[in-house]
């Protein structure tokens, strides 16, 4: 068991000992319960945690069973990450309904250290390269938010259209860690930067895809100019919104929508009707920018390319945005439907899999899924069907060496 | 006559049980199926298509148990020490299923590249693959073509497997349900 630690050996305490004790916290034990679970005493439990005492083989399986978590979990050879759990729960402090808590956090913490001991199996490097942190503390918000959004896109050098595969660009161009979790109905997203993942962005797995294309921006935002504070976006509705929340709505709006492009869209859009813009026009764009249809119009009226309260009519007419979308046939594409991981994350597992350098049920631990489910998810990412010479449907392995 | 014990792990034990003829390919094959408690923990579901929606059966390896069909063993406290070595390597089940073949000298079903190669390594016999077992089964119960068709097409749809490119037996898969 080269560079492992294992029970019993003279180097315990470190990452076991922590990992033991985060276990342990996770599953809401105290040390008490614990120890006498284990049928030793509460100091002697104690100094398991801290490493001063070596840990049996037959205690590390009780307490994996105890804490219901894999062996395999508890002897990775490095800390757990706390300090992104720890980062997670004060971002997720103030925000309301917080009953799941616990759960969550949990959840997202286990996520990182997949994602981390991913990246120390594969002996990679997180993706991406971050732009420096901008200074905005002097401007007004809405501006600084579109020309942050308008810098951003020159630098990505994505033009001023529709951003088709946003989550691809911000992941894999910007290097940014997208979970996608069901969160507390009212939490959009939350944005968290902690070495060694860095930017750690997390959405609404229960909110639709126009919405949590939004907070993804909303999210990147926060990014950009704040690496040392997590923030919590959460559903309002309120009028008054802190400066710093003006200022991520108004570059998601411009980053997604840039003034520019939409303006033209929307012109050309005008001029093939020859005639007044209709329901079903705003109902075209918004899918062609694959935000909501209330996004556009909001965004629509801010431009002063439709008139001032035109959404709040529609509104007002019981317009459904998502059933004229379905007569229209524009059904929503959604993007992050198929993956709540990141992709960068589910390319390591797979491809750590193809190699052989990790078993199928390591694979369906890093995947969250059972085996089957595991299988499923493979071939989907690394299948592609193609055509043989004799014109007989054949399926390439997208994971397997070429050189 | 003594029945030829073989230790399955989790990935083989889901292919044949997507059989449903588990207990057939046991007594066609004069089998003693035995699976780590660990590894029986770790199979899931199958994946079935009921009137267009897709449905999670979940794998109940007890009921082939009750039948004398499966046996699942836990770890005996000598297994221990070995056990958690391998488990950081693998995962639980692999690290189980190795760890008692090892130590009780059983002979392993597998078909994960990593446990086969920890099982080259660990001086274990190769491992059967599923394939093996199931080709072997269809010649032994001399079933038809149609059979042979119905028994992979289940293990492909219901377990999603696919056969790795170096399994000698790929080609016998690939004439009866193809690469699709």
């Amino acid at each position: 068991m080269a560079g492992q630690e294992r029970p019993g050996s003279d180097s315990d305490g470190g990452p076991l000992g922590a990992r033991l004790r985060t276990a342990r916290e996770a599953r809401g034990l105290t040390q008490a319960q614990a120890a006498a679970e284990l049928q030793v005493s509460r100091p002697l439990l104690i100094a398991m945690e801290k490493g001063s005492r070596q840990v049996q083989p037959e205690e590390l399986i009780k307490l994996a069973r105890l804490y219901d978590r894999p062996v395999s979990d508890l002897l990775r050879p490095t800390e757990p990450p706390v300090a992104i759990g720890a980062r997670f729960r004060a971002a997720l402090a103030s925000a309301p309904e917080t009953d799941n808590l616990p759960d969550l956090i949990a959840r997202l913490e286990e996520l990182a250290d997949n994602y981390l001991d991913l990246l120390r199996r594969a002996g990679a490097e997180p993706p991406g390269q971050y732009p420096p942190v901008r200074r905005i503390d002097h401007l007004d918000s809405a501006q600084a938010g579109e020309d942050l959004a308008s810098e951003e896109r020159n630098r990505l050098s994505i033009g001023d259209g529709p951003i088709q595969r946003l989550r691809e660009v911000l992941e894999i161009d910007v290097g940014l860690r997208i979970f996608i979790e069901p969160l507390p109905s009212r939490v959009a997203g939350l944005f968290v930067y902690v070495e060694p993942l860095g930017g750690c962005i997390a959405l609404n797995a229960n909110h639709p895809s126009e919405r949590r294309r939004w907070t993804l921006a909303h999210e990147y935002a926060h990014f950009l100019v704040s690496r040392d504070r997590a923030e919590v976006t959460l559903v309002t509705h309120r009028r008054q919104v802190p400066e710093s929340e003006r200022f991520a709505d108004s570059f998601a709006a411009n980053f997604l929508m840039p003034r520019s492009g939409l303006s033209r869209r929307f012109n050309e859009l005008k001029r093939s009707k020859a005639g007044p813009i209709t329901a079903a026009a705003l109902v075209q764009l918004a899918h062609a920018y694959r935000v909501s249809v209330q996004a556009l119009t909001l965004r629509l009226e801010d431009l002063r390319l439709v008139r001032a309260g035109t959404w709040d009519r529609l509104r007002d007419h019981n317009f459904q945005p998502r059933a004229a979308a379905r007569m229209l046939g524009l059904e929503a594409d959604d993007e992050y439907a198929a993956e709540s991981l990141p992709f960068h994350y589910c390319i390591l597992a797979t491809q750590l899999y193809a190699d052989g350098e990790i078993t199928e049920g390591q694979l369906a631990r890093y995947l969250g899924t059972d085996i089957v489910g595991a299988r499923r998810v493979y071939q989907r990412l690394t299948e592609t069907r193609d055509v043989s010479d004799d014109g007989a449907s054949q399926i390439v392995d997208l994971a397997e060496a070429v050189g | 006559m003594q029945r030829r014990q073989i230790l399955l792990d989790a990935c083989v034990a889901i292919n044949l049980a997507a059989t449903d003829s588990l207990d057939g390919i046991a007594n066609s094959l004069h089998l003693a199926i035995l699976i780590a408690q660990q590894a029986a923990a770790e199979t899931g579901h199958l994946r079935d298509v009921i009137n267009g929606e897709l449905v999670l059966t979940p794998i109940d390896l007890s009921q082939f148990a009750l039948g004398d069909d499966l046996q699942v063993l836990e770890l005996a406290p000598s297994e221990f020490a070995l056990y958690l070595e391998l488990a950081a390597i693998v995962d639980d089940g692999e690290a189980a299923t190795i760890a008692m073949a090892i130590e009780r000298s059983l002979e392993i079903a597998t078909d994960d590249r990593k446990a086969r190669r920890l099982c080259e390594e660990r001086h274990l016999a190769e491992p059967v693959r599923t394939l093996a077992l199931l080709h072997s089964y269809a010649e032994t119960a001399q079933l038809s073509d149609d059979q042979v068709r119905e028994l992979l097409t289940k293990v492909r749809d219901r377990a999603s497997f696919q056969p790795p490119r170096a399994d000698p037996d790929l080609k016998w898969w690939n004439d009866h349900v193809g690469s699709a």
